[in-house]
């Protein structure tokens, strides 16, 4: 398997380990905003839609269930996720990959860079 | 209400009826499927009952519709479903018509039996004759002896020898050859020969080897014991002429009676397959009358004579919506039978414990099946399968989370339940296909939670998805990822701070330590789902306390275990929410950076065994300020609630009793009031059964929510056999040579085999069973009774779908099993 020896791109970092240009994201609340509306569209609205059937009291409970539970593991998910304490441990292999497809993520928004030399480069698995 | 929020209502009925107008009335009841009967006679003998000549007669027809099934070529039809009654005269014409039918056919089978059986004797002359031939000529070409044939004693005899001609079976050969040549000392010859195809055995059906006989032998008194030797070993002698043109003259004789009886067999055959093909599409529709009927007579019979009035009296339980039903059946009874006086439905207030009955449909009755396995509710206790329908899944689908597996679900059960109409009408005898076929809703709807669980899990066949973009980037430059092998990303710069939209990021499926991340998540996760499923079923008992009418129970019962379970695991799961938010790897307070945040666990246990941690700087040991005091709050309010629970309950109706001892000994002397009777002993039994169930309650928190930790452990066993199957098998197809379109050939089909096998089938039946024990144990136990009987009512649709079953021996219907299909 040919190793990628040299990335298409530069990220942000300079070689070596002495100088880091340090980017800063803000955390983007809008998919709580998002997901947390739907659900309550459907466990607070869906009901009243229902309006005559024999069965509408069953699809009327079994609606608020599954939106409150889906709501529920979706949010917990994502709290989770909001402040990881450990990252993913990757192949070299896999970063350069990762680095060349995937690029940087569309929902970053980027803050202006403070260059501060902390010397970081990570650390070793 | 229609719905399945508790059990409906049951009245006990009084039906009054004339027997006249009780046969039309039992048959729309029994339509109607909403009326169970109670025996009235159960001291009476199965025989000496009122209309048990009837019973039989339809046991007969019933036999006999049977036997003439089991004669019919292939399975008759089902039948036709009509709602039209057969009057008694009807019936007796239906009686007669099955007889004739029957008397007819057995005719004709024995006709047919008698006609294969010359048929058999026939061809076998003919082969007998053929064969002995070859000993003739044989004989004469060895021993030259002249061709005059002396017929000695209508025997035919050859020269000077008689002999004996016959067919015998095959096995029995050897020891009918020892046999004679014992009894004859030696005197006798024999020569066999084999038929070489086997013959067909009028009666049994069977295929017979037979061979050929022919016995030589001088003297009257040989013949005599060869004869009987024959007789004793069932061989079939046949007349046989010696000499060739005699022989010539029997088998064309033969020949042409051969072939006169194969048509006459043949036309036999067409008859009787005409006749059986002419009722064939009648006999399942006269089964079914023929069932319903008896299925009457049996019901009638548990109804009670009132000999001085002249009418049946019978008593059933049903449920209060459906009394304009039975009232419309009485009603039409009477008018067909053009008696004057009419039927009467009459209530009768009862305190005994009515049955259980949940109005189901095919959606909800897999559901509701689920739940009685465990146990029928009690009389209108609240029903737990309401909620089933969505928590059932759910829970499946947190075990089982992984969108491929979980679409072949879906399509599975989506295709059984589109083509539902079509699949029902086969009555199938796998038992297994039986269970999938009775689960097709909840096999629909788990598979449906399990592909959002999966895109949740973001685990497709142990890969990931990216369809928002990962929030985690690569940071290293190309000369550190030349020197390491592996590298750790650290969320403080190679992070977006934003989470993954929608699940799991897709950069820890790629990660070695993708075990720690999540273990630690689904631990938790597991943890919320569990206490707040359980406090669910706390809850259920105050729509119990407040139905029944025993609202003092809320403040005794309900408020201490809630609360014990809230202050106790709720803020468990506060702290998680809590580690979750407040720690971080961008903070700029390394109180709360990445090496000070707690153990959940470790401060849990801490604060149940009220021991206290130092801080070691940077590092806090509390989450917040007063946080040591609020635990110490909670941990005591928590143990408060023990001894109301111990205590409330007893020492309530100790108080209630008294009262209603005041009041009444205030009004009579010297009676003994109810309520304080026992004394000592009621009391003594209250406080220890009440003991048993907080202790089962009070350790049930810790033990129940522990057991929630399954969750976390199947769903992690699951995407573990997935990831195996996927980068032992399917991986070593993805080469890319040309052989390796073989390799992948093969691989495909082991690693598809081995998906369905162990992960849909095998991981799917155990997650199955693993919610079903989560709701039974951990979620029903904290509220359900379960102490009722079911309601089974008289119905021709249950009879009907039970009829390959046994039924009983007095003809009585089968008893109805827990699962309806």
């Amino acid at each position: 398997m040919a190793f990628v020896t040299e990335l298409p791109y530069r990220v942000a970092l300079s070689d070596g380990d002495v100088h880091k240009e340090k980017q800063t994201w803000e955390t983007n609340y809008t998919p709580i905003y998002v997901m947390t509306t739907i659900f309550a569209i459907i466990f607070f609205i869906g009901p009243f839609a229902i309006k005559k059937g024999e069965n509408k009291w069953i699809i009327k409970t079994c609606m608020m269930l599954a939106s409150f539970f889906l709501w529920l593991f979706w949010v917990t998910v994502y709290i989770a996720g909001m402040n990881p304490l450990v990252g993913p441990q990757l192949r070299n292999t896999t970063l350069a990959w990762m680095a060349h497809t995937w690029g940087e993520s569309a929902l970053v928004t980027k803050t202006s860079g403070d260059t501060s030399s902390s010397g970081d480069t990570g650390s070793d698995g | 209400m229609g719905s399945m929020f508790r059990s409906e209502e049951m009245v006990l009925c009084q039906l009054f009826v004339q027997p006249e107008a009780a046969y039309v009335s039992m048959y729309e009841l029994g339509e109607a499927g909403i009326a169970q009967f109670r025996d009235l006679n159960p001291h009476v003998n199965d025989f000496q009952r009122r209309y048990v000549s009837e019973v039989r007669r339809c046991s007969e027809m019933e036999r006999k519709l049977r036997w003439v099934s089991g004669e019919l070529p292939e399975p008759p039809p089902p039948p036709i479903p009509s709602r039209r009654m057969l009057s008694p005269r009807e019936i007796n014409m239906l009686e007669e018509k099955i007889d004739y039918i029957e008397s007819e056919i057995q005719e004709m089978t024995k006709n047919a039996r008698n006609l294969k059986s010359d048929y058999l004797s026939l061809i076998e002359l003919k082969l007998l004759i053929e064969k002995t031939q070859t000993f003739f000529q044989d004989h004469s070409a060895q021993r030259k002896l002249s061709a005059t044939v002396q017929i000695y004693n209508n025997d035919a005899v050859f020269g000077h020898l008689g002999f004996i001609a016959g067919t015998v079976a095959t096995s029995r050969v050897p020891s009918f050859e020892r046999m004679l040549w014992r009894i004859s000392h030696g005197n006798i010859f024999f020569k066999q020969a084999q038929i070489d195809q086997p013959l067909k055995d009028p009666i049994t059906g069977h295929e017979l080897q037979k061979t050929v006989f022919v016995v030589f032998f001088h003297g009257e008194q040989i013949k005599l014991r060869v004869k009987k030797v024959c007789f004793g070993f069932k061989a079939t002698l046949y007349p046989c002429p010696a000499t060739y043109k005699d022989q010539q003259e029997m088998l064309s004789g033969v020949e042409t009676r051969i072939k006169d009886l194969e048509m006459v067999l043949d036309q036999t055959e067409q008859h009787r397959r005409l006749v059986l093909t002419n009722i064939a599409g009648d006999i399942s529709t006269w089964m079914l009358a023929v069932r319903k009927e008896k299925a009457i007579y049996h019901t009638l019979n548990m109804f009670s004579m009132d000999i001085i009035k002249k009418c049946l009296i019978a008593e059933c339980w049903v449920p209060k919506s459906d009394l304009y039903i039975a009232q419309k059946a009485l009603d039409d009874g009477v008018k067909a039978s053009g008696s004057p006086i009419p039927s009467i439905l009459h209530h009768v207030p009862t305190r005994e414990i009515p049955p259980t009955f949940n109005r189901t449909n095919k959606f909800t009755r897999g559901f509701q099946t689920l739940i009685d396995s465990y146990g029928i509710a009690s009389y209108r206790e609240v029903n737990p399968a309401l909620y089933t329908i969505i928590t059932f899944p759910f829970l499946f689908a947190v075990m089982f989370g992984d969108v491929g597996h979980g679409l072949i679900m879906t399509a599975f059960s989506a295709i059984i339940v589109i083509y539902e109409k079509r699949l029902s009408k086969n009555k199938s005898d796998n038992e297994i296909w039986n269970i999938f076929f009775a689960g097709r809703y909840i096999i629909l709807l788990m598979g449906i939670f399990s592909v959002y669980t999966g895109l949740i899990y973001n685990d497709m066949f142990s890969k990931s998805l990216n369809l928002f973009g990962s929030s985690w980037m690569n940071v290293y430059d190309s000369e550190t990822l030349a020197n390491h092998t592996s590298l750790e990303l650290d969320p403080a710069v190679a992070y977006t701070q934003t989470p993954y939209p929608f699940g799991l990021d897709p950069a820890w499926q790629f990660a070695t330590n993708n075990i720690i991340f999540l273990n630690s998540f689904k631990m938790k996760l597991s943890i919320i789902f569990g206490v707040l499923h359980m406090a669910f079923g706390v809850t259920m008992s105050v729509v119990n306390f407040n139905f029944f009418r025993k609202p003092e129970m809320i403040y005794l019962q309900y408020v201490p275990q809630i609360l014990f379970l809230m202050l106790l695991f709720w803020y468990l799961c506060i702290l998680m929410f809590m580690k979750w938010t407040m720690y971080s790897a961008t903070a700029t307070d390394p109180t709360y950076g990445t090496s000070c945040a707690p153990s959940v666990l470790i401060t849990f246990i801490n604060m149940m065994l009220l021991k206290g941690s130092e801080d070691s700087p940077p590092c806090k040991a509390m989450m917040f300020d007063g946080q040591d005091a609020l635990q110490k709050l909670f941990l005591t309010l928590g143990f408060l609630c023990i001894p109301i629970m111990l205590f409330g309950k007893p020492a309530f109706l100790f108080w209630q009793a008294r009262n209603r001892k005041r009041h009444e000994v205030g009004g009579e002397r010297g009676e003994v009031p109810a309520g304080a009777g026992g004394g000592a002993g009621a009391a003594g039994e209250l406080l220890i059964t009440q003991a048993i169930h907080t202790i089962e309650y009070v350790l049930g928190t810790v033990s129940h929510t522990a057991s929630y930790l399954r969750l976390w452990a199947l769903s992690l066993a699951h995407a573990q056999l997935s990831a195996v199957l996927w980068q032992r098998v399917l991986r070593y197809g993805l080469a890319r040579s040309l052989a390796g379109s073989v390799t992948m050939y093969v691989g495909f089909a082991v690693w598809a085999f081995f998906t369905l096998a162990i992960l849909v089938l095998m991981e799917g039946l155990s997650a199955f069973l693993h919610t079903l024990r989560l709701h039974w144990v951990e979620f029903m136990s904290k509220f359900y009774d379960g102490q009722g009987y079911a309601f089974m009512p008289f119905s021709f649709a249950a009879i009907i779908e039970h009829d390959d079953e046994e039924l009983a021996q007095n003809g009585a219907p089968p008893e109805k099993k827990d699962e309806e299909y």
